[in-house]
Order: structure tokens, then sequence, then C-alpha cells
């Protein structure tokens, strides 16, 4: 059976097959070759093939007739972001274009029959970035970024023989755009990143991560354009060329650009820019042309200068990778993986709560605790009955790329919620997972070779899990074959071995440590083992786990799943390390673990009833964080307010607690010390970082009376929530966070949707919360009417519906203008405005 | 110098922060500079004079009155723009999780450390008698000459800054500003700001820019 997408006809076939058998020669610049003849900095060139077609011809043809076998549309930055109020629409200029390139390669066929000559001439619809930056780095969000690209290249596809995206900085932003050629046809993609000085491309990408994701994703030429000379591309290409196994392009600018009078050149010669090309070729490259500041002569010098030179050979071997956006991380080369299993709700309450709650912000922070606690990739489930989990999966997603660096495991059984967040993944993840089962792999083995990542197989099927390691095994190697049938190599899949618990089936947890010996020697693959499950319904969980843990990885465990705040378990990987040799000299080891002290006999106890509590962190983990702003150590919760001791004063409300009741507390401790910390800061005694240090110190003690409250059912403080968010458009939140901080030290519960939140968005919140008031804060002029909009829809959706506004460029006399119901200068009147209401 | 200026977007005005609250903006310098990876784009074209109106070989309307001002007995024009970078957001992002506190003082320290990068980028070129950096969006300069700005430096290409739909510029800690070459007016000043009217930093008698020395 094939499943394999397959290219199979046409100009396209015969353009990857021509790759196949010598070096590929693509054109050079267009934009500088226009820039020569009078096109002005920031103006669209693409605006040319209607007014100078004839040049843009001329161009290609001279490009043709120097040696070039493919030429390039001039389409580069025919988006409808970038082409916008060009004058033209987007369908007659990419038509034009293509149809200025059908011009120039006719031409070079009758040059070719004057000549004598036979040769076949491609046209390759040009695609470049779409000059804005994606989420999260920017606001466009990938769905947009996927409709722009499926624009052009609907526009196109039937007219070109293949598609080169280029000078992406963002392997995000290529995803797309490859996802957007693979769903509308089965034109051959050249797939090509450009890298800044530095050696990662803008986005911090690195040239290992873009080779692993653009093959992974099916790219079926892939490799490094413009930003830099051939000079300082080299080490950038040389990298790739001992990584990638595909096809690989090279296309340099004529070195870097020299500024003179407004007017731009380029300092390499042809003769350089031909050597290193020759040098690139004869390392492996397979298709090269210019770019920027490159013209019709040193494509002349390419085809020259390569007569002779057959492309190197490369047989880089695969190897198990998964990356975010900036982390490559190889499973099975002699260093354990950790894989941080807190993200889950199965059996914690707490998560499961705040993913019904739409408190994702909370599974977000077990993200970075565990990357802080040396996790090196992330576990993200989210399965609680009654969710829409496909959608909050996504957005789980979303939320944790933005703030974390370390690639995902995508965990879920539902084949919907895997390919959602596969899509909006920002690089190449884990996919968990999939099983012997044939109908699951036929519902998920396509979702991992349209997206690329690798996968997880449980060694189970419709029979269950197997008793035996042979028979674990059996069910492994059924998934391996049917992963390649469906053109998923092995190196792509991770087998779960299957851990079971020892009280329940105590022998079978030899079975599988004998299944991780087997797979790894019969089948070449990694290993993976979700732990904690080992120790259920046995005392002393903990030890039973790290215990475990120490077998499992002498067995041959490649990637164990654990809690990474479990400093014992963590340890135990440390110290396995050191053990197996992995840990050459011992010098992790020794860097980690030097400072130890060793617990007392009774502090071990300790240890043992306390397990891996819930801990909370500063951003570094080391700043102390606490200050003495009055001289001596202040013993009143009211002035642990006031000195911002937000660490001290939630063990600090506990024992108040026994002496007190939570209402007091709030009227005579918390909320006058935090007015004598605004009074302060309005004297200009205090400062902003103060006023919010002592604005979290509070939040910590509330967070304290809060499960008081809930645990004695008592009169819940602010359980009427207020719903901030900052407008469509605008991604500055900082005064907006700081209303929220403040809000919540005075004991309000806030629901936060964040940033750049879309009307539609709040209103739903708004429908879901019935909230008693809404804040919502601008911070440019440009987007106050996306405010006024979100108003508008609100008293819409429910005329009793109260709105707050606030940021800088906002007036009472604004706020009157858009019909909000309050203005609010500071965080301060918010909070009077908010008593007003709820109290 | 970048403490200073750091202190200043905390509106600390005259004051100085007591010693732990001078180590945690003290941090937040260190970890904004560590993150940040600065990159600066410029060109530089002479200035034409048409009927008395300056303008340059590039898509940019410089017709605006401030920006005449700004121009006038200016031979050439600098074009700039700089960011700090996608990494340093992405700190910002993940401590205003964890500290808000924190992340206030981070805001102000990266703040600070773009304008002084664009200072120090300006000081280093071999030009002299520069204006004050006027950023459009100022006086009666519309922000959507953000666009024709940004796309004359090859911004998003060359340095990885862009604007979004509603031209705000990511990353987030970015400027870009024109700047007369050989022209008189040095000094910025609030007159013609958009927030005359609600500026935090006057309501501190402050201001949100360096001084020129």
């Amino acid at each position: 059976m094939l499943h394999k997408k397959e290219i199979s006809t046409g100009a396209g076939r015969r353009l990857l097959d021509r790759i196949g058998t010598r070096p590929l020669i693509l054109d050079g610049g267009m934009g500088s070759q226009l820039q020569a003849r009078g096109l002005k900095a920031g103006e669209h060139s693409e605006v040319y093939n209607h007014t100078h077609a004839e040049w843009i011809v001329e161009i290609q043809a001279e490009y043709l007739a120097a040696g070039a076998d493919c030429i390039l549309t001039n389409t580069f930055g025919a988006n409808r972001y970038l082409y916008a109020g060009s004058g033209y629409t987007l369908r007659e200029s990419i038509l034009q274009a293509i149809q200025n390139g059908r011009r120039a390669i006719e031409k070079e066929y009758e040059r070719q029959r004057q000549g004598g000559e036979k040769k076949e001439c491609f046209l390759l619809l040009d695609i470049g970035p779409l000059g804005q930056l994606l989420e999260p780095a920017g606001t466009l969000s990938f769905q947009d970024a996927y409709q722009a690209f499926r624009e052009q290249i609907d526009i196109g596809k039937d007219l070109v023989d293949g598609v080169l995206i280029e000078t992406i900085s963002d392997i995000y932003e290529m995803k797309a755009a490859i996802l957007a050629v693979k769903e509308a046809c089965d034109l051959p993609i050249f797939a090509s990143m450009t890298f800044a000085d530095t050696g990662t491309t803008l986005m911090g990408n690195s040239p290992d991560i873009v080779v692993s994701f653009l093959e992974g994703i099916g790219a079926n030429v892939l490799g490094v354009n413009c930003s830099l000379g051939p000079k300082e591309m080299a080490p950038i290409i040389h990298r790739v060329l001992s990584v990638a196994r595909k096809p690989v392009i090279v296309q340099p600018n004529a070195g870097l650009p020299v500024y003179k009078n407004g007017i731009t050149s380029y300092n390499v010669t042809v003769e350089e820019f031909g050597s290193y090309i020759r040098e690139f070729v004869a390392a492996g490259a397979n298709v090269v042309g210019g770019c920027c500041g490159t013209t019709p002569e040193y494509i002349r010098k390419i085809h020259d200068t390569l007569q002779d030179v057959p492309v190197g050979e490369r047989d880089n071997p695969r190897r198990t990778v998964v990356t975010s956006a900036s982390e490559y991380v190889v499973i099975g080369k002699g260093r354990t993986i950790i894989c941080g299993e807190r993200i889950n709700p199965t059996g914690r309450k707490k998560l499961r709560e705040a993913i019904l709650g739409d408190r994702l912000d909370e599974l977000v922070l077990e993200a970075i605790l565990q990357e802080q606690a040396g996790a090196d990739v992330l576990d993200v489930n989210v399965g609680v009955p009654g969710i829409d989990e496909p959608a909050v999966m996504e957005h789980l997603v979303r939320d944790i790329q933005e703030v974390v660096r370390l690639p995902l495991q995508i965990d879920s059984s539902d084949p919907e919620a895997l390919e959602r967040a596969c899509r909006v993944y920002n690089g190449k993840p884990l996919i968990n997972s999939v099983n012997g089962k044939r109908e699951v792999m036929e519902a998920v083995f396509p979702i991992v070779k349209k997206y690329g990542g690798v996968v997880l197989g449980l060694t189970l099927d419709e029979n269950g899990i197997p008793a035996t390691a042979e028979e674990r095994l059996a069910v492994a190697e059924k998934i391996v074959d049917t992963a390649e049938s469906y053109g998923i190599d092995r190196s792509d899949i991770v087998i779960d071995c299957l851990v079971l618990t020892a009280s329940a089936q105590q022998k079978e947890v030899r079975e599988t440590l004998r299944t991780l010996t087997l797979v790894h020697e019969k089948l070449g693959v990694c290993t993976v083992l979700g732990c904690s499950n080992v120790s259920f319904g046995l005392p002393n969980r903990p030890l039973i786990n790290k215990t475990f843990l120490a077998m499992a990885l002498y067995a041959g465990l490649d990637l164990p799943i654990i809690n990474p705040l479990d400093t014992e378990l963590m340890a135990t990987v440390d110290a396995f390390s050191v053990l197996s040799g992995q840990d050459e000299g011992s010098v992790r080891y020794i860097e980690r673990h030097a400072g130890d002290t060793l617990p007392s006999a009774t502090d071990r106890s300790a240890v043992r009833t306390g397990g891996t509590s819930e801990r909370t962190s500063d951003t570094s983990g080391r700043t102390s964080g606490n200050s003495e702003r009055i001289s001596a150590e202040p013993v009143s919760l009211r002035d642990m307010v006031i000195a911002g001791l937000k660490h001290k004063i939630a063990d600090a409300t506990r024992e108040e607690l026994l002496r007190s009741d939570a209402m007091t507390i709030i009227s005579e401790s918390l909320i006058p010390g935090l007015d004598e910390v605004g009074k302060r800061y309005e004297n200009g005694q205090l400062f902003l970082p103060q006023l919010i240090q002592s604005a979290e110190t509070t939040k910590a003690a509330f967070a304290v009376l809060k499960s008081h409250f809930s645990s004695h059912s008592d009169t819940e403080a602010g359980k009427d929530p207020i719903l901030l968010a900052t407008v469509r458009g605008d991604i500055h939140d900082i005064g907006k966070n700081i209303v929220r901080v403040v809000m919540e030290s005075y004991g309000f519960s806030i629901i936060d949707l964040g940033k750049d939140v879309p009307p539609e968005d709040i209103v739903n919140a708004y429908r879901k919360h019935r909230p008693k008031l809404v804040g919502l804060s601008a911070l440019m002029t440009t987007t106050v009417p996306a405010m006024k909009t979100t108003i508008e829809m609100l008293h819409h959706e429910d005329p009793r519906c109260l709105v707050m506004v606030g940021g800088a460029v906002l007036t009472p006399e604004v706020a009157d203008d858009i019909h909000a119901d309050y203005y609010a200068r500071d965080a301060k009147e918010a909070v009077a405005i908010a008593k007003g209401i709820i109290d | 110098m970048l403490r200073e200026a750091t202190l200043q977007y905390l509106r600390y005005g005259d004051s100085v922060p007591d010693e732990e609250e001078g180590r945690r903006i003290d941090k937040a310098i260190e970890d904004v500079s560590a993150a940040s990876v600065p990159r600066v784009v410029h060109r530089i074209f002479p200035l034409s004079d048409t009927d008395g109106v300056k303008g340059i070989d590039a898509k940019l309307d410089l017709h605006y009155g401030d920006l005449q001002n700004l121009l006038a007995g200016s031979e050439a024009c600098l074009l700039i723009a700089g960011t700090l970078g996608a990494g340093l957001d992405l700190l910002l992002k993940r401590t205003a999780k964890l500290d808000m506190a924190q992340y206030v003082r981070m805001d102000a320290a990266a703040n600070a450390l773009i304008e002084s990068t664009l200072d120090r980028f300006e000081e280093g070129l071999p030009v002299r008698d520069l204006t004050f950096r006027f950023s459009p969006g100022y006086g009666d300069v519309p922000l959507t000459l953000q666009r024709q700005l940004l796309a004359v430096l090859e911004a998003h290409k060359r340095i990885g800054l862009a604007l979004t739909d509603s031209l705000l510029m990511t990353p987030t800690k970015s400027i870009s500003g024109i700047v007369g070459i050989g022209g008189l007016l040095r000094e910025r000043s609030c007159t013609n700001c958009q927030l005359f009217e609600t500026c935090e930093f006057r309501r501190n008698n402050t201001v949100c820019y360096t001084k020129k020395k």
C-alpha cells in the first residue's frame, strides 16, 4: 500500500529527476537588476511586471542564456500584506509575472533552436516572506499566514513547474507556506531559509533545526539564501550539508551590501562567487543560484565553473530528533532525554479545574517550572471529559510556545486534537501516540506524515497489552512496518514499552524492562516509558519510582516521562549518566551535585511525607526577591505587604489564620497595607515595581485565604469575576497586567483574556462568565477603533454590560466617544470603579 | 548610563532606589541585556530640494510640516531602525507570568537599552550634527509612514523587524526614526506629542527621552 503523495507526472517530476543527475542552476537577483534600471527603494518591484514587462522578460532571458535551468517569477512580495496599495490585484500581477516568465523561456528556446541546443527550462513560482511576524513574536496568526500563502499558490499553481519559498527567517512561517502548497497541489517544493551572521535565522532557528523541520514536513529541496555573501554563508551551508539527507539549495548574495549616496552595491566578485559555488556543490549542494546583487555574469560563471564538478556525495545518518523553534533535541544518542509529565489533568484536580475554567495560564506556569527544573521535552495533555479537546489543545500549545523554549510532546487519544496541535506547533513535535490497533494507525500516521514529527508507539493492540516482552516486540514491529508503508522512517518512531503497576502486576515489571532491550536490539528504535505508574498503590511512591527508573535506564530507556520537579528522580538520571559512562568525566554530575548536602535521617522522613508538592518560583529561581523596605524584619501582615515579602507572606497568613478569621485579615491587615503602599506610591516614596511587588504579595496571601474559604464554605471574596483584555491589534499589555495584579491584590477575581484579543472572543467570554465588569486596554491610537468595536459588540450582546477602559492614548473624552461606561486613569482608579460595582 | 535611563523609565525622578530594589533593577538590566540581540539597519540618503520641499530618492513621503522642520538645514537624511529581537520578548512574557514586579523593571530596562543602542549606533556613524530621531506618529506625521520607512530599510528582511496590521512594531522592543544630518533641531520636545494630555512621565515632572549632552 502506498500512502506517500508522489509527484508522478509532468514538468514537476522532470524537475525533481533532473536534480538527481547534476547540479541544477537557478537564476540570480531580480530586485537588484531592477534597481539598476531605476526601481526605487521601497517600491513594489512586482508592479514592474505590468509597467516594464519587457525588462522582466529581458532579465530572465539573460539568466537562461547565461546557463540557468530555472527562473523565478517576479512575485517575491506579491502577497496580501505587502502588496496592498500597489494599485494592482494579486491575481493580475502573479499571472502577469508567470506570463513574463513563460515569454522569457520561449525566448530562450528560440535562442537554443538557433544555436542547435536543447535543454528544458523550468519556471518556479517565487514566494517570499509575508512581511509580518507570526505569533508569538508578532500578531499574525498561523491560519492567516496560511491563507495568505494559499491565495498566492492558488493563483499560480497550474501555470508553473514548482514553488520556491525563500528568504524566510521563521520555520513557523515556512510551515504555513509549505502546508499551503501541499494542500493546494503536488508541485515540487523548494524551501529556502535565510540566516543572520549569528549562525541562526533572525527568529533563532539553527541550521540543524531548519533541516530536521523541513525534512519532516516534506520539502523536496531545502536550503539557504540571501542576507549573507557566500563567504559568511559557508559555515551555515556546510552545517546544512552535514546533516541533510534531502537535496540542498544554495543562493548567496553577491557579498554584503555597501550603501553609498543612496545606492546599493555588493562586494564579492564574479570570480570569487564562482569558486564558492564550486566548493558548495563539491560538498553536496544540488541546486545553486544567486540572490541579491548577483547578475547574469554570476550565473554564467556558475554554469561554466560547474561543467566538471559532480555533486558531492552525502550520506548523513538518520537521527531521532524533535525540535521547538530554538531547541534541537536528539533522542537516543548517549544522553537520557527527560520528558516532563506534569501537564496532564489525570489525577490532578487543580489542573482539571484550570482547564474547565479557561485558566490555561496555570498550565503554562507548569510548563515554565518544568523547563526550569531541567526537562528536555514537555508532554501536553488536556484530556478532560466534556471539553472541546482539539480547541483547548491548540490553544494551549500556542500559549506554551509563547514562553517556553522546549519541544513539546502532543498527547491525546483524539486524532483531531493531535492534528490541530501539530498544525500550529512551531517545530518538529513528539506525537503521543499511536498503537498497534489498525484503526488508530490509520488515523494517526497520516498526521505524522503530513506535519512531520516523531511518533510514540504504544506496544498494545486490539488484544490489549501483551504479557510478554516478545509479544510486545511483535506489536512494536507491526507499528514500525506500518509506519514505513506510510513513508515514515523508523528514526521518527519511539516505542513505549508500557509500564504496569508493580502492586498489581509484579511479574510484568520485568517484561517491560526486557521489552526495552529487545526493541533496541531488534528494531533499532528508541524507547520511552511513562514511569510513575509503576508505583501506583504502594507506599513511598518516589522510592519505587527512582529505583525503577534506574533499572529502566539500564535496560535501555532513552526517554523517560517523569516529574522533573522531583529532584531525587532527576538526580537518579544524573547518577545513572555517570555510572553508564554517558556523562564523561562526571562533568555534568559534579556541576549539579557538588554542593549537595546529604539529608539527615529525620529530614529524609520529611521528604517522604512531603513528596513532590507544588512549589512556586521566582523568575530565575535564584534571586532572593525579598526586600526589607522597613528596617527590622516585619512581623505584621500589613508590614509584609508594604515590604513586598511575597515569598514569606503565605506562611505568615496561615499562622495568622489560627488566631483570626479571613475577613478580618483582609480588612485589617491586607487592605490597609495596600492602601498605605498606594499612598506612598502617589507621594513618590515608592515606585512602580514596588507597588507591583506589594500587590503580588497580597495576592499570595489571598491565595491562602481562598483555599481557606473554599474549605470552610465561607463567603468567598471576589466570586464575581472581572474580565480584562487588551484589544485586538494591541500587543503592549504591561498596563493591563499592572491593573490585573493590583485588582487581584484587592481580592477581585480576574479572567485575563490576554492581549490582541478579537472582539468576538471578548463577547464569547462575556457570554460564558457573565462578569459584572469588563476592562479593556489600548495603548495606541490605531487600536482605539478595535476598542470601540468591542464595546459596541458587548453592549449589543447585553446593554447592561459595564465596560471600563484605560491605556496611554485614552482620555475621559475618548472614553466617552467610544461609549465606555467608565474611564480609569490608572490601576488605583480601576480598583475604585470595581469596588463601586461589585462590593 | 543604562541604569540611569532605566530609573528614568521607572519614573524615579531624583529619587534613588534602596539597596535591595537597586539589586533587582541591576538584575533586570543584566537579564535584559543577556536576552537581547540588538540589530540596527540604516540608510543615508542625500536630500534633494524641489521648490523648497526636501525629499529623497526612495519611496518615502517627507512633505509633512514637522519633518520639513526637522530636515531644514540638513544636507542628508538618516533612516534608521533597530530592535532587541524576539528572544527578549519571550523572556519578558515569561517573566510577566512569574513575577510581575520584575517584569516591570525589565520592561523599563529594555526601553532604556533599545534607546541607547540606537544612540550609540548614531554616535558611531561617520556623520555629525544629527537632529533627534523623529518617529512616525509624532507631530503631524501619521503612523502609517512607518510602512514606507521600514520598507525602504528592508527592516523585516535585514533585522527581523516588522509591523503588525495596527502598525505596531514587532518585536516589541524596537525603534525607528528619521534623522537630519547637519540639521539644527537637536532636542526632542513634548509639545507635539500625541500623549501630551495623558503622559505619565509629565505627571511626574520628567520626560520619556534622554536629553542630549
